[in-house]
């Protein structure tokens, strides 16, 4: 039978009583003090605790068994190489003992994780001196207690800053990062890093080829704020799941400044955070100009931030206006058949359609798109686009959605997403062939931003093959009559939304998108 | 040793506190004489936002409003700017007045051209057209109490003020939409009474349904001889029918052009503020807030004449901006459109305002007042060489008057006694309600930028901002007393409270230097 072990017979030990006599003695006295180098030091204090918390943690969680007290050096191991290698989760741990008596600062260097083998040591030595009997000294055990966790929260104390020139006189810090900003003035500067909304998706290709223009200020979220000492880096991680970075930058005094790289040409690594030590390629020096105004220098990663105001294009470069497109009401009224009441009509192309005992239906498509009337009978049922072979999406996997009305003489198809209004959706007895379509940008237009900040180009679609007698382009607002029983396509959108805000009309989770209706006549 | 503190802030706005060195600090009256002011100055609103009650409502529950919840036209809607007597001879008369001055962080010169209306039309005699007023009435389950009990008196209220000749209409919406009253005479007291009073709360909000019945509706019964308009009330987003924002202004806008209008208010704190305040701007509307009994009985009664009637129609501004400057931002007005030279500025409609007098004393709740639009020039490099520096700009105004269907036009010249580069030491103020027009933007700016630090856990700079705009904000009413500003202090310093209160729940640090407004100086 496995013998119960008692932790607290280990802060007896003369190696944990060394261990934790050199963790104050190294935090309080050594570090600083120039008698050793500061490598030393610093990863002095790190075996040492990592001898001393194991055996606290087990007297203090009253662990008895030897895998309870396992347990205790893995978690410290995992607390102690997150803490070296996540700023993030350094950071997060500085928060939860900022909750303590003693605020931490801690220094991710990944180096530190050097001292883990001390949690071997730890569990060799003191597991065995925890099941041999000692006399008990309860009051000399709650100082040890005491004293052991005082050391370990007093550990990694914020200290007055450092006057170190010297690049040798203290470690190196590092964090990860593809580049940092860098304060080379002689004060504080309170620094202000917007990364682009959560909900927003780009291409890259099109946001790095100008990224002044390809952004713009709408599209930038609140500010992580930075307080950023004279010589000290501000590390910039890439975004992850993404090709390019951007960010806009401003401070106390700096003008908003964009921020933007490919992820390839400046890739994540330990780069030092002291500008003694900064590594010229991947460190944009903040610092002031010759006119003394607080600036970010030269950098190909800087660029001028977009601008407040532009003026919109006009004539076939003009942006389809907000409120155009089709839409319908939720939660549809069921397959029915539904017996149409009345249909009323908004100037803007709405129409109420009243359903006997069913809540009306509300659908929004050209005039010339609602071939219904009163006493016809409809079939209403949503579509969904999500396979397939669609050239309009240029290369990007189809995604749409849709609103199918059946009468006796008509289909209405209406679609949005990456996808047009296409027979082969309509659920026609009758099959047909399929028109050959393809779009690409309007010659010529670079673009604007909608009130969301996202990048609108106009799109033109071709149509050729069956049922077009010739090469037919069609941009947003135009329509056209496919032969063969087709139908009548109106494309009410056709856009390349390359940086888009996702949370924001028309809502594209793709970067090509249009907004059409078919109308297939059902009586010849 | 690397020692940072995160915070969580958004890199602020553009306009900041320092704009109270252009009015208050750097600068006297310019050497015209100050307007005469009595019955008759009335002051013209745009279609839009009329007041910041939501902003004002969210501070007096110490909480801390969010930058959505400010916008410089209805903040500037609050405030009666005094100008000169409307001689032009048209009901609505433009007023172009100038102001130069320095700014108290660079000292460099800031020019601002002050856009204003007023009308020789006296509010108590005013003879309105006949109305189709179509209520579209938010019934949903969150109306429930206390903003159902706003609403049902309001409405009460409002039936002794309509007009014998009057007619209307009732739309409740919630899950669906539903008329209930039809075209009723406004002479049917009871009718009407009973009506308004049968109204309950349960169901989901379908905002869609409600416009477009209401809309559609007033279309119905449309007379040209008839002031033919929806009051949109709400308390919140859609949550069934078609949800998109924009359906709901292009909506607004299309019937607007057939000469339907829509005036929004919103009701409780909940209310999709964005949908409210643009379906008001579009549709030849104004945009309330309701939130409280007073703003009631101010909504639906006081001003049932005036909000209801626009005097002027598809109003335009066309500024051509001297050649010695360059157009840096509009305040004001959401219907600015840049273009080369300047730009212009569209307004669907004007309404009279209800006060006649800055000086006139302010009640709880709305002040009314009809603001003003501010265009901020800079000097554009070389602009000494141009032919004539001192030319400020050109002001063309026109609009289509609502009852005859002619259109009116105005013009006025703004003309600087300085060159660009060579502003008067002492400042230059065309009249002395061009000051109050700064400090107006001054504490807009003040309150916009510390609405967006504090949303970004920033609110040690917040406050710092506030702190730095509140003397001189206070030296100024020492020597121009003003209603309106004092109670713009008074919410200055409810801000500061309330963010001292927000302080002592984060981590302590030094917050930064407030901005300055024109960093490119």
């Amino acid at each position: 039978m496995e013998r119960q072990l008692a932790p607290r017979r280990a802060l007896y030990h003369p190696l944990w009583l060394v261990a934790l006599g050199l963790l104050v003695i190294n935090d309080h006295f050594l570090k600083g003090s120039g008698i050793f180098p500061a490598v030393l030091t610093g990863k002095l204090s790190d075996f040492a605790g990592l001898l001393v918390a194991p055996a606290l943690l087990a007297v203090l969680l009253r662990l008895s068994s030897r895998q309870s007290f396992v347990l205790a050096h893995i978690a410290t191991g995992l607390v102690f190489a997150g803490i070296n290698v996540s700023p993030n989760f350094a950071r997060l741990f500085e928060s939860i003992a900022g909750l303590g008596p003693f605020a931490w600062k801690i220094t991710v260097d990944p180096t530190d994780l050097i001292a883990l083998p001390a949690l071997l040591v730890s569990y060799r030595v003191f597991v065995e001196s925890m099941q041999r009997p000692i006399p008990e000294r309860p009051h000399t055990q709650r100082g040890l207690i005491m004293a052991g966790s005082v050391a370990c929260m007093a550990t990694s104390q914020p200290g007055p800053p450092i006057d170190c020139p010297d690049p040798t006189c203290g470690a190196i810090a590092q964090e990860p990062a593809a580049l940092v900003i860098g304060n080379t003035t002689d004060t504080q500067r309170l620094v202000r890093v917007r990364p682009l909304k959560d909900t927003v998706q780009y291409v890259c290709a099109d946001l790095l080829a100008d990224p002044t223009k390809a952004l713009s200020r709408e599209l930038f979220g609140p500010a992580d704020a930075w307080l950023l000492e004279p010589t000290r880096g501000l590390p910039l991680l890439n975004k992850s799941g993404n090709e390019c970075t951007a960010f806009l930058i401003d401070a106390d005094g700096l003008s908003p400044t964009l921020v933007a790289w490919s992820n390839l040409e400046f890739p994540e690594s330990f780069l030092a955070t002291s500008m003694n030590a900064a590594d010229p390629n991947a460190t944009i020096n903040l610092g002031l100009d010759a006119n003394g105004k607080l600036s970010l220098a030269q950098h190909p990663a800087v660029f001028e931030a977009p601008a407040v105001e532009e003026p919109e294009p006009t004539g076939v470069c003009a942006p389809t206006k907000p409120g155009i497109g089709v839409a319908w009401s939720e939660p549809l009224p069921g397959a029915g058949p539904h017996k149409v009441v009345s249909i009323e009509s908004s100037p803007d192309d709405c129409h109420m359609i009243v359903l006997e005992n069913s809540p009306s239906l509300f659908v929004c498509v050209p005039s010339a798109a609602m071939p219904f009337q009163a006493g016809d009978s409809l079939q209403i049922e949503p579509v969904n686009v999500l396979g397939g072979s669609f050239e309009e999406t240029n290369g990007e996997a189809p995604r749409a959605v849709g609103l199918r009305l059946t009468s006796a003489t008509h289909i209405v198809l209406v679609v949005t997403g990456n996808v047009l209004a296409r027979y082969g959706q309509s659920g026609a007895v009758e099959t047909l062939t399929e028109p050959t379509v393809s779009a690409d940008r309007t010659k010529g237009c670079t673009g604007s931003h909608d009130a969301c900040g996202s990048l609108s180009i106009p799109t033109e679609v071709a149509y050729m093959g069956d049922h077009v007698d010739t090469i037919t382009f069609l941009r947003a607002g135009s329509s056209l009559a496919l032969k063969d029983g087709y139908g009548t396509l109106h494309v009410l959108r056709a856009e390349s939304l390359p940086i888009r805000d996702t949370a924001c009309p028309p809502f594209a989770e793709a970067t090509q998108h249009y907004e059409s209706v078919l109308v297939i006549p059902l009586v010849p | 040793m690397l020692l940072r503190s995160k915070l969580f802030t958004v890199a602020t706005g553009l306009l900041a506190l320092s704009l109270a060195a252009c009015a208050a600090d750097s600068a006297s009256s310019g050497n015209l004489a100050d307007p005469e002011i009595g019955p008759g100055t009335t002051g013209i609103s745009q279609a839009g936002a009329q007041d910041f009650g939501l902003f004002r409502q969210i501070l007096d529950a110490g909480e801390i409003p969010g930058p959505d919840t400010l916008d410089d036209l209805g903040f500037f809607a609050e405030h009666k700017l005094d100008y000169p007597l409307p001689s032009c001879g048209n009901d609505v008369c433009m007023h172009g007045l100038l102001g130069v001055m320095g700014n108290m962080i660079t000292g460099s010169s800031c020019t601002l051209v002050q856009i204003g209306m007023n009308s020789p039309i006296d509010v108590s005699s005013l003879l309105r057209p006949p109305l189709h007023l179509v209520l579209a009435v938010d019934t949903s389950g969150s109306m429930a109490g206390p903003a159902m009990d706003y609403v049902k008196a309001g409405l009460v209220a409002m039936i002794p003020a309509l007009q014998p000749t009057d007619k209307v209409s009732l739309i409740t919406y919630n899950t669906t939409a539903k008329v209930v009253l039809d075209y009723a005479n406004a002479s049917d007291a009871a009718v009407l009474d009973t009506a308004f009073k049968s109204i309950y709360a349960a169901g989901s909000t379908n905002l869609y349904d409600g416009l477009f019945q209401a809309f559609s509706l007033a279309d119905q019964h449309f007379q040209p001889g008839m002031q033919n308009r929806v009051i949109y009330l709400s308390d919140g987003v859609a949550t069934a029918g078609i949800q998109d924002k924009a359906k709901l202004v292009s909506l607004a806008t299309a019937y607007a052009k057939k000469g339907i209008g829509v005036t929004t208010i919103g009701v409780g704190k909940d209310f999709d503020v964005d949908v409210m305040r643009s379906l008001g701007e579009v549709g030849a509307g104004n945009f309330y807030f309701l939130e409280d009994p007073k703003a009631v009985v101010e909504v639906f009664t006081d001003e049932v004449n005036t909000f209801l009637v626009p005097v002027a129609l598809d109003a335009k501004f066309d500024v051509s901006i001297g050649g010695g400057y360059l157009v840096r931002g509009v305040y004001g007005t959401n219907g600015w459109q840049a273009s080369e030279g300047g730009g212009s500025i569209s307004i669907p409609s004007l309404f009279l305002a209800g006060r006649t007098s800055a000086s006139e004393p302010i009640s709880e709740g709305r002040r009314g007042g009809g603001g003003a639009m501010l265009i901020e020039v800079v000097p554009k490099p070389g602009a000494v060489s141009v032919p004539d520096p001192y030319a400020v700009g050109n002001l063309t105004f026109s609009y289509r008057d609502p009852a005859t269907g002619t259109t009116k036009t105005q013009k006025a010249n703004i003309v600087a006694p300085n060159t660009p580069d060579a502003p008067p030491t002492q400042g230059y103020f065309d009249d002395s309600t061009v000051e109050k027009g700064f400090v107006m933007l001054n504490i807009y700016a003040g309150f916009k930028q510390a609405t967006q630090l504090a949303a970004d856990s920033d609110p040690r700079t917040a406050r710092r901002t506030l702190e730095a705009l509140r003397p001189n904000i206070s030296d100024w009413l020492d020597t121009n007393p003003d209603a309106d500003i004092q109670d713009d202090l008074l919410y200055i310093d409810k801000f500061i409270a309330n963010l001292k209160v927000v302080e002592a729940l984060s981590v302590p640090y030094t917050p930064a230097e407030p901005q300055n407004p024109w960093p490119a100086d």
